[in-house]
């Protein structure tokens, strides 16, 4: 398990050096009140939510689409390695660069200044949201092959239709649900639902994939 | 007796396709062609002997014990070459090698630089950089230096062109004839497999057909011509029948009761011809349609 994470983050640590340049730059920006948009309150405002938010999903995303184009989970599920440690692997190495951004966002909320905290007002909610995406997305594809068939059938357009029905449902009501709920206890931001929510999903989805008929892609 | 592999009962279902029930095994040392069409199930077959698909029903076993996804110890024992090498694309052939051996406690490095000399194979070139061949040779060394019991190789010439193929398979078959691992081989193309097998199983459709020595095959499916005055006689364990007046040419596949019964009726001037094992296939698959 721990060679196969070791692996993976070998194979991919271009893309997660990018990740943490982001992350570098961002944080030497913030501490240092460093503003790239003086004049534009509004691209000041949203610039680094999307550049962290968006950028690091992008890399995500890019991550997953290369291990699906080179048919990462056939390759796994061909090793001596139990499909509770694939999974468990697959699982730490998809959740990490959120949960890891996400905590270390939290942690620069703790120290910085509160008239430097708008660099950070809305990365985690950005990046939660990208994680709730990536990991619906996973989701509806394990579903789907823990379901049945690599040949067409109209269930794999319901399956995808009624995911994707529910993530979009879920921001808003998880978005009103988590004003309500955190914001009374003064914790640092209610964008953190959106990560408990997508770590959920993401546990079910890790739940589904032990259950794939087929591993074959 | 230990089994190399036992499916029985094995079922897999898709919406258009029914794989099974199942029931195939083979001896430990021996050599199974796997025969059929495209899409006639073989590699739904495999899949599922190699875990790669969760059959409906049945069981699979792999040198006795089964192929459950979460006691992986059957693993070690087999090496399967599919008809799609999967690499670390954008590693060389050397890191991919790297990263398998890790995994596997029998790993021979002399093993993997003798069949990389062997064949010839570029290692330094990333996988993706490499052509169809490699891509096969490559993912050869992966299994063989690992020194499996049970070899499941998937049309592993599939799409490359007929020079290349050929070359491969003589260095392959070279590496394999010291007949000491069992080897499940599907093909469509049966002179891929002819000189290697000791049985062959036939599949169509998703049922096997036949399985039979490959000896026996070429025994009992014999051309048979002669001569007979007679019209209209039936006969014994005849696939196809062939005539020009009173001269007769009929593809038996019992050639023995075929011909006693030519002699009860008076046939003449009876001339066997041995067939090859590509042409008793395709007569096998055809009657059984």
């Amino acid at each position: 398990m721990y060679r196969l994470l070791k692996t993976e983050i070998n194979y991919f640590k271009l893309h997660l050096s990018v990740i943490v340049l982001v992350s570098l730059i961002f944080t030497i920006c913030a501490l240092n009140n460093i503003k790239l948009f003086p004049q534009i309150y509004f691209l000041e405002k949203y610039f680094w939510s999307v550049i962290v938010g968006l950028g690091i999903y992008a890399i995500v995303f890019m991550i997953w689409s290369m291990r699906k184009k080179e048919m990462r989970e056939r390759q796994h599920a061909l090793l001596p390695i139990s499909i509770n440690k694939l999974t468990f692997t697959r699982w730490l190495f998809g959740v990490s660069p959120f949960i890891l951004v996400g905590f270390y966002i939290e942690m620069l909320r703790s120290i910085l200044p509160s008239q430097q905290l708008i660099y950070i007002e809305r990365i985690n909610g950005q990046l939660g949201m990208m994680f709730i995406a990536l990991v619906g997305f996973d989701l509806v594809i394990n579903s789907w092959f823990a379901l049945q068939s690599k040949r067409y059938d109209k269930r794999l357009i319901y399956t995808v239709i009624l995911s994707i029905a529910l993530i979009i449902l879920s921001f808003g009501v998880i978005y009103i649900v988590s004003a309500s709920i955190i914001k009374p206890f003064g914790f640092g931001g209610e964008e953190i639902f959106f990560f408990i929510w997508a770590l959920i999903i993401s546990l079910v989805d890790a739940t589904i994939f032990t259950k794939r008929k087929l591993l074959v892609g | 007796m230990e089994t190399a592999f036992q499916l029985t009962d094995l079922t897999k279902n898709f919406s258009d396709f029914r794989l099974g029930p199942l029931n195939l095994n083979l001896e430990p040392g021996k050599v199974l062609g796997y025969v059929g069409p495209n899409g006639s199930g073989k590699t739904t077959t495999m899949h599922c002997l190699v875990g790669l698909i969760k059959a409906d029903s049945g069981q699979a076993e792999i040198f006795g014990k089964e192929n459950n996804p979460n006691k992986v110890d059957w693993k070690f024992n087999i090496g399967y070459v599919g008809d799609k090498h999967v690499f670390y694309e954008n590693w060389s052939g050397e890191k991919n090698l790297k990263f398998i051996s890790q995994f596997y406690p029998d790993w021979s490095d002399k093993m993997a630089q003798s069949l990389i000399k062997r064949f010839e194979l570029p290692i330094e070139k990333r996988a993706k950089d490499l052509s169809s061949g490699n891509r096969v040779k490559l993912s050869l060394v992966q299994v063989l230096s690992r020194f499996p019991k049970l070899l499941i190789l998937d049309e592993p010439t599939a799409g490359l062109d007929p020079v290349v193929r050929t070359e491969l398979l003589d260095i392959l078959f070279e590496v394999l004839e010291d007949g000491e691992r069992a080897i499940f081989y599907s093909t469509h193309i049966l002179t891929d497999i002819s000189r290697l097998a000791d049985e062959l199983a036939f599949i169509d459709n998703g049922q096997i057909k036949l399985k039979a020595p490959k000896d026996d095959l070429t025994d009992n499916w014999k051309r048979i011509s002669f001569k007979l005055n007679e019209n209209k006689v039936e006969f014994d364990n005849v696939v196809n029948i062939e005539n020009e007046g009173n001269n007769y040419k009929v593809i038996s596949k019992n050639f023995e009761s075929t011909l006693q019964h030519l002699k009860n009726i008076g046939a003449q001037n009876i001339q066997e011809t041995r067939m090859g094992i590509d042409e008793i296939a395709v007569y096998i698959l055809k009657e059984n349609k």
